[in-house]
């Protein structure tokens, strides 16, 4: 079955938010603070909106009600899990240096652009998880 | 509270009307072919507006196209 354009989109930000996770993780032990350079493939996030144009071009129904409804959802649960993850990285530098000396320039924007990522990664599933989870109606219902 | 449930007609009525696909139901009521397909499966309740759309298209009453329970209370 053809997919929506959000389902499109959710695909996509996995893919990118995936790469980026494999990128650093996997460069970490190799470079140290240099695989922080990977979190540049989150700049892909960016190119979202063109599967609106194109979608759109082709003059298919982009959004509706329904999609409003997942992409709701998708947030609600996307959103703690961002808060949370923002929450331990700011207050664990603190606790790990005992509230005593400083804290690296380098942890600033790891955790900025970590939070990003888990957010966009845990929308995108929640996104995806949604339509599977009525895509198996759908067998059931098919024209 | 239980909300009671929502079933609906939409899959009986397409096929009434002209055998119409699920896509071109879509088409003519301006939503995904997925929105379809949740509503025809019972994952999904319309909002007032899409019911009524819906309902026209069809040319039935939207009670004709929805049915509502409301959950006993005894």
């Amino acid at each position: 079955m053809s997919m929506t354009m959000q389902q499109k989109v959710a695909w996509y930000e996995l893919a990118v938010t995936g790469a980026t996770l494999v990128m650093v993780g996997g460069l970490w032990p190799l470079l140290g603070r240099g695989a922080m350079g990977g979190f540049g493939l989150l700049g892909f996030l960016g190119f979202s909106p063109l599967f609106l144009t194109r979608a759109r071009r082709r003059g298919e129904v982009t959004w509706d009600e329904h999609e409003q409804q997942i992409f709701t959802r998708a947030f609600q649960f996307a959103f703690p899990i961002f808060w949370l993850f923002l929450t331990a990285a700011c207050l664990g530098p603190f606790y790990l240096k005992h509230m005593r000396g400083t804290i690296s320039i380098h942890v600033l924007p790891a955790i900025l652009l970590g939070s990003i990522l888990v957010l966009n990664l845990a929308k995108a599933i929640a996104i995806l998880v949604q339509y599977r989870l009525e895509a198996r109606g759908e067998s059931r219902q098919a024209d | 509270m239980n909300p009671g449930k929502l079933t609906n007609k939409i899959r009986h009525y397409r096929f009434m009307i002209g055998e119409l696909t699920q896509q071109e139901l879509a088409d003519r009521v301006g939503v995904t072919r997925q929105t379809i397909i949740a509503l025809e499966a019972g994952r999904y309740a319309p909002s007032l507006l899409l019911a009524f759309q819906l309902a026209r298209t069809f040319g039935v009453g939207v009670e004709e196209l929805f049915q509502y329970e409301a959950e006993d209370k005894a």
